[in-house]
Order: structure tokens, then C-alpha cells, then sequence
């Protein structure tokens, strides 16, 4: 008799995905001891995908992948890229006048971080999991849909599975190290982490203590600036957020102008690595001046603070708002709007009011938006170190950039345009880049759309 | 059981798996239908798939093969040490170029495209499962070279040019990054840069898995 009460199409996945890196052949014993049957279901199921070409038979009893399995190979990695019927440059003059040529392609900035792995066969248990999430805050919406692409990867994963306690530490270290002692306390297989404070060593300690004792720790969105603690750490690139949209900033301006700077969070990593690769753009650019850098809490009433305290001190608005995400940048082209100002040109993404209101008023605007389904694949990489996988020591979700249409520059072309990645159906409040959670969640409140 | 339900369960995870190549399906209902399975049994097996890795769904809901099996189809080519490294580096040379970017496999003749991702630049050059070489290639570990190359689809054959560098060679198969090229033009040198760039990247990290 069978051990468990998986689905013989389980089971098929279970023996495809049991063979190691070089296809080396397994005996039947093995894969049915691995799978908990029976031999009469074992060895069913053997035939079955030898018969349909997805295990080849070797001498004395020992299989390997067949061709069927090698079919597999063919993965899209992202969504397809949009056409581009024609090439679109937002100022063709601007264009000329950097000599822009069909040579000068981008550089490749390479992190090396990304292609380092990390034997996890030492944490390898079989499931199902209890997991532990102590989450830095829930204070604004990306937060929010990040732990939204969480349960939503945690509801895909139920069988795999037991228990996912989330506990909230409210932006605060020493509510965020209580918690820690709380989950691991509960007996949890694998601690997922987004760090309240970059520099804080107690939490940096109690974290390293628990690695000694042996839990896998795995960071999402926010790392300890000390990550000996840690199996991996799943992010996106924070630099490419901060150079790319800098670099559209400076050249959207013609290579000069006044830019005001608001950051997020004070101490958070992402906001730190964001405004460094920033500052270090327009560095190059000897005529763009920067006149002052505030950090906002990555919240609308911070941006909008911001704007109001600066714009109350000097006599004419900037050429141009460099803000390291929508969260705050909503707040800054409010503010502008209430005022009856110009508009200048703004950056950042993430919030679908962001979109809406830079289109509604034709706002120029450059937008990555920071991944918030990045949640989702921390859980599936925290499934794999449990696993005992050889996973990569930094995970990056893929950042698109968004542009509206015709506001390209020589340097920065759009992955997708701001028309078609707004949702014009969901509520201002939406995070777009939190992937097949967004539509799975409740609708938004509609009725907050903006006006 | 008999042997008919094994055989009737490889069947299933066969016409699910191959549900994304043969279409868009943005719903489990349409994944199901296209598979042609009762409603009953078919959301069972997808949702297994789906937390198995072997599927996985985009932004907009349309299902995808999974990571898990980009995986298994990398190690049944005994190639499987690239396989958590495919998605940073092709990535990645897909934003530096906005050339599509892939990772293939050869054996003679022969090449299987892997996980891709396509650039704007060659969006109208569609990325096929399957290539013939046009000629005898011959690789060198790390050196990119532009490579014909052909495919067949609805009985029709297709020419697509592709800048290739091999990551991997054994005795049976070669593992290669590539870039397809846009028809009119041969490789860039910043493309060959880039490309090489990104290859020395998977090298090291084969090398530092051995």
C-alpha cells in the first residue's frame, strides 16, 4: 500500500524532479523508496513514463530523464517584450546632441552576488513546512502587496505547506527582535525575514545565533547589513531603480536643471542603495544640480510634506522630482497640482496612482517598479532551501522599466509603456508589481480612484 | 490499479505541462479545457503542478512552464549546475542588450532553446523550441560566434541568425547563451561584449559548483 494520498500526477512530478544536475541514473528501489509507494505503483508509474518518453531505462534496473523531460528546457523568463513599431525617441534633438548611435549600446552592469550559489542540502527535511515571517511593516501599500504575493504563493504551496505565521514588527527593532524569539520559539522549519533596521546588532546577533543553531534564514526586500546570517536574499536591483531613473531624469532635461531629491525611508537598505546609485548618475552630469535630498517614510503625506516645506523656501519649482518610488512621489505631484504649479518631470513607480496622475496630466515620468511579487518567490525559494536545492546567495526579481509613450532618451528605452501597465480598473492604491496576486486579491475600492 | 490509470496519469501531466506552449490560457478552466479534462479532476492536478513548480502563472494569469521545469529539462541534458543561474544572467542580458536572450543546448546538429527572454529588438523574431544549424558549427568554450540557424514551423522553413557562446561542452552536448540577431544586420560589437561578458558569469559559477 501507497504511504501518503498524493495524486499519481504528484507522484510523476515527484520522480521527474528527484534526479540531480548531471542526470545521473537512479535504481528503482531508490525512486520508490524516495516516493513512499507501493512497487506495484512504483513500478506502474516507471512504465508508464518510460512507455511516453519521459524516463529512459539504463542496465539493472537505473532510469534517467528521457527526451520527453528534455522538452522541459523551454521557459519564458518574462513576459513577452511589447513591439516597437518604430523607434520612439522622446526628443529626437537630445538624442542627436549626445551622439547617440546604434553602437553605443548599454553597458552590462554585472553583480557578481548573482550568479553565487549556496549548497542548501544540509536544511534538506521532507515536508510539509512550518514557516515563520517576521515582516519589517505593513506601513504603506507595496508593503502590503508584498505580503499579499506572499499568501498568495503560500495558498499555491498549501500541501507543501502546514503553516505560514506572519507576525508584524511595525517598523520597530525591538518588537521585531521579540518576534523573532517568538517564531523560532514556535518550532519553525525556515525563518523568512525583512529586516526593520539595516545596522541594528541586536537583531544582526539574535539572527546569526539562530543560523549557528542551525534555521535556515532567508531575507526578502530588506537584508541585515551583516548576512552571514543568511541562506539568500530575495530583492530586486535597488541600484538599477536608482541609476536607470536618474539617468532618464538627467537626459529627459537635456543634461541640466534643478532636481529635488525625495527618498524613502532614513536606515532602510533599499532607499540607501536607490539614492547612492542616483547621486552617483547625476554626478556625471556636471550641469544638473541637486539642491536637496529629504526622506519621506516612502508614504504620500511624507511627499507632499516635502514638496510643501522646500517649495516654501525657494522661489521657483525644480526642473525635475526624483523619487525613489510612487509611494511618495503621489504625494510630491499632488502637492504640485494643488499649488497650480508646472508639473516637472518625476520619477518612480510601484503605486497605480502614481501612473494615474502623471497620465492624467501628462506628466513626465520614468517608473521601476521595485517587485512586490518578490514575497511569492520567497516563499518558493524558501521551499527549495528546505528542499537542500543548490540556490543562488541573492535572488533579483526582474525590474521593468516604464515609460509613457514618446518620453524614451537615448539611454533608457521602456520594457512596456505607463498607458498599457496602468490599471485604469483597480483602485489607486494598487500595487501593479506584486504579479498574479494583484488580480486574485479582493477587487480595490473603486471609489477611490483618482479624480 | 491497473496499468491503464499510470498510463492515464502520464497522459494528464503531459497534456498540462504542454498546455502554455499550445496557447494562452489565463484560467485554470481554459488550461483544463485546452487539455481536455473533466472540470472534476483537472483543478486538482493543475493546482499540484502549479506548487509543484512545473507551472506557474504572469503577471495577467496566463500560465507558464514553471522554473521547476526549466530545471528538470536542463538536468535531462545533464546540464542541470546552469539551471539557478539561467534566469539572473539571461535576464539581465536581455535589459543590457533588449536583444532576445537565451540559454540552448546542442547535440550535433541540433539545438534546444531553453529559458528565454525576449528583447524589443527582436520581437518580431520568434523564438522557436528548435533549431537546426545551417552549417557545421564549430564552438570554442566562451567565444561568441554569429550561427545560422533553421527551424520549421506549419511546414514552413524559417532562417534566424543568432550570436551563440558556448558556457558548456562535453562530449555528447554543448550548453550556449545566445542572442538572436535582427535579420538585416550582423552582431554589434557591444552585443559580442555583452554576450561574452554574461557567458564568463555562468562559466564561474560552474565552475565554483563543481
Amino acid at each position: 500500500m501507497s504511504r501518503d494520498n498524493k495524486s499519481n500526477v504528484q507522484r510523476i512530478a515527484a520522480i521527474l524532479k528527484g534526479f540531480d544536475a548531471d542526470n545521473t541514473p537512479r535504481r528503482t528501489h531508490e525512486i520508490l523508496q524516495d516516493l513512499g509507494v507501493s512497487r506495484s505503483t512504483g513500478f506502474g508509474l516507471l512504465r508508464a513514463l518510460h512507455t511516453a518518453g519521459w524516463l529512459d531505462r539504463r542496465d539493472h534496473g537505473l532510469w534517467c530523464l528521457g527526451g520527453k523531460a528534455r522538452a522541459m528546457i523551454f521557459a519564458p523568463l518574462e513576459p513577452a517584450a511589447m513591439a516597437v513599431p518604430r523607434k520612439v525617441v522622446a526628443n529626437p534633438r537630445l538624442a542627436a546632441s549626445n551622439g547617440a548611435t546604434e553602437n553605443a549600446g548599454p553597458e552590462l552592469e554585472w553583480d557578481p552576488a548573482l550568479v553565487r550559489m549556496v549548497d542548501a542540502s544540509r536544511f534538506r527535511h521532507p515536508g510539509p513546512y512550518r514557516i515563520g515571517f517576521s515582516n519589517a511593516s505593513t506601513s504603506n501599500a507595496w508593503r502590503r502587496a508584498m505580503l499579499q504575493s506572499l499568501n498568495y504563493a503560500r495558498k499555491i504551496a498549501q500541501n507543501q505547506i502546514v503553516s505560514l505565521q506572519v507576525l508584524d514588527a511595525g517598523d520597530n527593532p525591538r518588537v521585531q527582535l521579540e518576534q523573532i524569539d517568538e517564531l523560532a520559539a514556535s518550532g519553525i522549519d525556515l525563518l523568512l525575514i525583512s529586516i526593520t533596521s539595516v545596522n541594528d546588532t541586536a537583531l544582526s546577533d539574535r539572527l546569526g545565533a539562530l543560523a549557528a543553531q542551525g534555521l535556515p534564514i532567508v531575507a526578502v526586500d530588506r537584508r541585515p547589513n551583516d548576512r552571514s546570517s543568511l541562506v539568500s536574499f530575495v530583492t530586486a536591483s535597488d541600484h538599477r531603480i536608482g541609476r536607470v531613473s536618474a539617468l532618464w531624469l538627467a537626459e529627459h532635461l537635456g543634461g541640466q536643471g534643478r532636481i529635488w531629491m525625495l527618498s524613502g525611508l532614513e536606515g532602510a537598505s533599499p532607499a540607501l542603495r536607490r539614492q547612492q546609485a542616483a547621486l552617483a548618475t547625476f554626478a556625471q552630469f556636471p550641469n544638473i544640480r541637486i539642491e536637496n535630498v529629504s526622506y519621506t517614510d516612502w508614504t504620500a503625506a511624507g511627499g507632499a510634506a516635502a514638496v510643501a516645506r522646500i517649495l516654501a523656501e525657494v522661489t521657483h519649482p525644480p526642473d525635475g522630482v526624483w523619487c525613489d518610488s510612487g509611494l511618495q512621489g503621489v504625494g510630491s505631484v499632488r502637492q504640485f497640482l494643488e499649488l497650480g504649479l508646472t508639473l516637472p518631470a518625476h520619477t518612480g513607480g510601484d503605486l497605480n496612482e502614481m501612473y494615474q496622475l502623471c497620465l492624467r496630466h501628462h506628466v513626465p515620468m520614468a517608473a521601476l517598479d521595485y517587485p512586490a511579487a518578490m514575497g511569492a518567490r520567497a516563499v518558493e525559494l524558501a521551499l527549495d532551501v528546505l528542499d537542500g536545492a543548490v540556490v543562488p546567495r541573492r535572488v533579483e526579481v526582474p525590474v521593468q522599466i516604464v515609460l509613457p509613450r514618446g518620453f524614451e532618451t537615448a539611454s533608457v528605452k521602456a520594457d512596456t509603456w505607463a498607458e498599457l501597465h496602468v490599471a485604469w480598473d483597480l483602485g489607486v492604491d494598487a500595487i501593479l508589481s506584486q504579479g498574479p496576486a494583484l488580480r486574485s486579491a479582493l477587487p480595490s475600492d473603486k471609489s477611490r480612484r483618482v479624480g | 490499479m491497473t496499468q491503464d490509470t499510470y498510463d492515464r496519469a502520464v497522459e494528464i501531466f503531459d497534456a498540462l505541462l504542454s498546455g502554455p506552449t499550445r496557447g494562452h490560457h489565463a484560467t485554470p478552466a481554459r488550461l483544463i479545457q485546452a487539455a481536455e479534462l473533466p472540470a472534476s479532476t483537472g483543478y486538482r492536478h493543475v493546482a499540484t503542478l502549479e506548487a509543484e513548480g512545473l507551472l506557474r502563472r504572469d503577471d495577467t494569469g496566463v500560465y507558464l512552464s514553471g522554473l521547476a521545469a526549466m530545471r528538470t529539462g536542463l538536468r535531462a541534458f545533464a546540464a542541470g549546475r546552469v539551471a539557478p543561474v539561467a534566469q539572473p544572467v539571461v535576464v539581465q542580458l536581455r535589459q543590457a542588450t533588449q536583444h532576445s536572450a537565451f540559454l540552448a543546448v546542442s547535440q550535433n546538429m541540433e539545438l534546444w532553446v531553453g529559458p528565454h527572454s525576449v528583447g524589443r529588438e527582436t520581437r518580431a523574431t520568434s523564438i522557436e523550441r528548435h533549431y537546426s544549424f545551417d552549417a557545421v558549427p564549430a564552438f570554442t568554450l566562451g567565444t561568441a560566434s554569429e550561427t545560422g540557424l533553421r527551424s520549421i514551423r506549419d511546414k514552413m522553413m524559417r532562417r534566424a541568425g543568432a550570436l551563440l557562446i558556448p558556457v558548456e561542452i562535453t562530449a555528447d552536448r554543448i550548453v550556449h547563451l545566445g542572442l538572436m540577431l535582427r535579420a538585416p544586420r550582423g552582431p554589434r560589437p557591444a552585443l559580442t561584449r555583452a554576450l561574452e561578458q554574461a557567458g564568463s558569469q555562468i562559466q564561474s559559477a560552474i565552475a565554483g559548483s563543481l
